[in-house]
């Protein structure tokens, strides 16, 4: 921490500072409240007596009175009126274009910065033509812009804080936008609108200079009649029992708030970490090893009793459920770039498909097609047989597992799995047994009142994963899922994922990077480069027959021999010649995985290759080796044996592959 | 967009409107159209008024910057007891009546008030001292109000920094005094500039405070434009005036939100 800058002793100065700094920000309350305590009219400290004059004065007084109550109206019409507007106005900047959006934001601050006596002698000029002076509608609405700025900035800051994903998320579990903001984003402000409201309320409550303007002689609010006590009056101690009420509701105010806030976040935190000394002491807890099988063998015909397509017992066991989906020709541009180019796939029901390629190929883009938060620019995007290009995210019911999950944090897990079917309008009794029904899916039967905070990274994987099937969808999409999850527990979870997608005969749309996760989990993969598909095939295809260079070194690994073919040989540019598997003419690529090539006498009909050994990596269970040869630089691995000792640095060796194992491709 | 339009519709009519009819009687006045009133403006008067405020604007925020960049850094760096008392006083501060503060200070610092009579008492003087209605009440009244927003500003600033950096500061052999001066100081100095910037443009347009307990000696710019309209019922003067103060807090806002983003002010912005 940045306390290394200071010394022990640095620090106390430091300390002591503060604490003489803290008498100075806090005597001015510290020496009224006393004094309103006190029934001589001079100025004595400490008070000699206890008496509560000046606070029966405030309630017997009708000036005084009178006063304050207008002033308390004044201060709720305004601050009520600004939460409304103040909160519609941060959505809407929210979610406008940064370059305009910043002046419109300016607009809505610049109350607070303008001088408030500028603002006065403006609203003086228009409200004595419009002969509104004096009125309380002119001063409540006068307030209300004035406050608008303390509404606006802590609500716009913590939009900006806040995931855009969760809005994503309520819309692909189904909520029209309009519920998402209530059900959604609105919980999430209400710490932000409270605030601004206490701001705003204490503003008005206090605002003298607009009000002087305004009220003309009629209207007395309680800043105007103390602001006469003390420029005129000759101090009147009225004021110390009003202010001392004042400090009394602000203290309580933020005392509450702490209270409210500090409470679930110490549970959070002791329950947070009993659970985290749980994992550590059992470091299976997130693996039940050989369950899961088992119990997805019971979960579907639970889950098809629910489903709203097919009534009980109307899907039988191994039938698909998921609906296919199809792309014809579709495209998405974001100016010049083409981030998804004319891609045509048809993902059959019930099947895994998984969508992989480096970061910026377009992956993502084409899932956020599917569920609906980017439109194409021109071809059709078919879900079963119809076409779901112009139906917004929230009707098309797919479900949508996000690369952070995206769970609700104001929602514990049971709203959160049950979020779906509530927007829906689903029965509680309904919800509630879906919700069960699915929280057992992934094994979160005993954490279903659990909040969000209090879970690790796996078990935030499995919620997600139940709330996105909970409400029987016609489609799963899932966006590099296991990405924040370590080594073990994402091959955990890819096999439960695997496992839940069969039982649940879902179409799978999954995106990843990573071609270990596309092996384990697909039918077919999809590798895409450049927003284009460049192979749709089994993961077995994929790895022998793999379309072009492209594949064939990111799907795996290989030495790849770029030549001119002409029957069963490659000339290569260099002049050596290699035998290929089968026969090919023209400009063509040939593909050589690692572990076909061999060392010692080569087989026969194989050309003379020599080579040297440069490097050799021990990983695990094999052995690399990097070698530099007549062909150039090649990559070879070996099974470890106890037997055969590994060629040292250096050596020289020969080189050969079967070639029947090859693969030849267009380049 | 459609959740524009309520609060939009008020903003212009209520705030936009009201001061473009300023700017519109500032020209415009009984008879027609002149710039008499901005010739008025650089009667000496007004320029030495003008200057003062400037120059009391620029005093408060400097004197808020070294007092309360200290407290930002404890609030920032060192939570513990003090910081959360600190905290709760700020709060309360900002929440707390201007008009009942200013009150408070008279109460403190009057001549028979409370601070001249324990300066005597403890005989560190032997005649009350003139704390009040003069520029020094303005002062002390001034930077207890802003001192809050410039502390709230400068909080989150100061925590967006990176301890990282300053651990790899200390690792490359700058001693804490050398990491603090060229590392962490620069990198706070966003955060600075955003907390001058608010308090400065609020301290220009201060009514109250210097107008209570400046006790006439320390008139600013806006206490002449309620003058011209409540006493000289000038309103073509007044509304001069004020589009002139109008243009140099919105200048200085706009420059402001040019070079680093007004989403820093208030320390509410994204870090």
């Amino acid at each position: 921490m940045s306390e290394f800058l200071l010394g022990p002793v640095g620090r106390r100065l430091l300390h002591s500072y503060s604490w003489l700094l803290l008498i100075f920000i806090v005597a001015p309350a510290a020496i009224l409240i006393p004094i309103s305590f006190s029934s001589q009219s001079s100025f004595v400290f400490p008070p000699q007596e206890l008496s509560f004059e000046w606070y029966q004065r405030l309630i017997d007084d009708p000036r005084w009175r009178d006063a304050a109550l207008l002033s308390l109206k004044v201060a709720v019409f305004a601050s009520v009126l600004a939460i409304i507007l103040g909160t519609q106005a941060a959505i809407a900047l929210s979610r406008m274009p940064s370059r305009y959006g910043r002046y419109v934001k300016l607009l809505f601050i610049s109350p607070m910065i303008v001088p408030l006596m500028v603002i006065g002698v403006g609203f003086y000029v228009v409200f004595a033509r419009l002969h509104m002076l004096g009125g309380f509608l002119s001063l409540g609405l006068a307030h209300t812009v004035l406050v608008l700025p303390f509404v606006v900035m802590p609500v716009s800051a913590r939009l900006t804080s806040l995931d855009a994903i969760l809005e994503r998320a309520a819309a692909s579990l189904g909520a029209s936008p309009f519920r998402a903001i209530v059900r959604v984003v609105l919980p999430l402000l209400a710490p932000a609108i409270l605030t601004g409201f206490v701001f705003a309320f204490f503003f008005s409550f206090d605002e003298v200079v607009v009000a002087q303007f305004l009220s003309g002689a009629t209207l007395e609010t309680l800043p105007r009649l103390m602001w006469e006590g003390i420029t005129v009056g000759g101090l009147d101690k009225t004021i110390t029992a009003v202010t001392s009420v004042q400090i009394a509701v602000a203290v309580a105010i933020i005392l509450m708030v702490q209270a409210w806030q500090r409470r679930p976040v110490r549970l959070a935190n002791v329950v947070g970490s009993a659970s985290s000394a749980d994992e550590r002491a059992n470091p299976g807890s997130e693996k039940r090893p050989g369950s899961e099988k088992r119990d997805f063998g019971s979960a579907p015909g639970a889950g098809r009793k629910f489903d709203r397509s097919g009534g009980p017992g109307k899907v039988d066991d191994g039938e698909t459920h998921g609906v296919g989906i199809s792309f014809d020709r579709l495209t998405k541009r974001y100016g010049q770039h083409i981030a998804v180019d004319e891609i045509n796939l048809k993902v059959e029901p019930g099947e895994f498909v998984t969508l992989l390629g480096p970061s910026g190929s377009g992956k993502t883009t084409l899932l956020m097609l599917i569920a609906g938060f980017v439109t194409p620019d021109s071809g059709r995007l078919l879900l079963g047989d119809r076409d779901i290009s112009s139906i917004p995210p929230y009707r098309r019911d797919i479900g949508v597992v996000f690369q952070n999950y995206a769970l609700f944090p104001h929602l514990d897990v049971r709203r959160n799995v049950g979020f779906p079917l509530e927007v829906r309008g689903t029965a509680p009794s309904e919800i509630k047994r879906r919700v069960d029904w699915a929280l057992a899916l992934v094994h979160m039967e005993g954490f279903a009142d659990r909040r969000i905070s209090q879970l690790s990274g796996g078990q935030q994987q499995r919620v997600a994963l139940a709330r996105s099937v909970v409400f029987g969808p016609r489609a799963l999409l899932m966006d590099e899922p296991l990405a924040a999850l370590d080594r073990n527990l994402r091959l955990d979870m890819q096999g439960e994922i695997r496992g839940l997608q069969r039982s649940l005969g879902q179409t799978v749309v999954y995106v990843t990077h990573d071609q270990e996760e596309a092996l384990n989990l697909s039918d077919r993969v999809a590798v895409l480069q450049g927003g284009r598909l460049q192979q749709v095939d089994s993961p077995r295809d994929l790895y022998l027959k793999p379309r072009n260079a492209f594949v064939a070194r990111f799907f795996g690994e290989a030495n790849l021999f770029r030549g001119n073919a002409h029957g069963q040989i490659l000339t290569l540019p260099g002049g050596g010649r290699l035998p290929l598997p089968r026969a090919h003419s023209g400009p063509a690529v040939l593909c050589v995985r690692p572990e076909l090539v061999q060392l010692g006498p080569p087989a026969e009909g194989f050309p003379v290759v020599e080579g040297q050994v440069v490097d050799t990596r021990f990983q695990g269970s094999i052995l690399r080796l990097q070698l530099e040869t007549a062909l150039g630089s090649l990559t070879a691995t070996r099974q470890i044996t106890s037997t055969a000792a590994s060629p040292e640095v250096g050596s020289k060796v020969r080189i050969s592959w079967t070639s029947q194992l090859t693969h030849v491709m267009d380049d | 967009m459609i959740l524009f339009i309520a609060p939009l519709t008020v903003m212009v009519v209520l705030f936009v409107v009201p001061l473009a009819v300023l700017l519109w009687l500032s020209f415009f006045g009984d008879d027609g159209f002149s710039i008499q009133a901005y010739a008025e403006l650089t009667r000496p008067v007004y320029v030495n008024l003008m200057l003062f405020t400037l120059r009391l604007a620029f005093s408060v925020t400097l004197i808020c910057v070294v007092i309360g960049y200290p407290i930002a850094y404890l609030l920032a760096n060192m939570p513990g007891t003090s910081a959360r008392w600190m905290t709760l006083a700020l709060l309360v501060t900002l929440w707390f009546s201007v008009l009942a503060r200013t009150y408070s200070w008279i109460i403190i610092l009057q001549r028979n008030g409370l601070l001249n009579t324990m300066l005597i008492w403890s005989g560190l003087t032997d005649a009350p001292l003139g704390l009040v209605y003069n520029q020094i009440g303005v002062y002390i009244g001034m930077v207890h109000i802003l001192l809050p927003f410039m502390v709230m500003t400068l909080v989150p600033m100061l925590r967006a920094i990176d301890p990282q950096l300053l651990r790899s500061a200390l690792s490359l052999g700058a001693n804490p005094r050398k990491t603090f001066w060229r590392v962490y100081f620069p990198l706070s100095l966003p955060g600075v500039v955003a907390g001058s910037i608010l308090v400065f443009t609020m301290a220009l347009g201060f009514f109250i405070t210097p107008a209570i307990l400046g006790g006439g000696r320390a008139s600013t710019i806006v206490m002449a434009i309620k003058d011209q309209v409540q006493v000289l019922v000038d309103l073509q003067l007044a509304a001069a005036t004020s589009v002139m103060l109008l243009v140099v807090s919105i200048g200085i806002l706009l420059v402001y939100e040019k070079a680093a983003g007004v989403d820093r002010i208030f320390g509410t912005g994204r870090q």
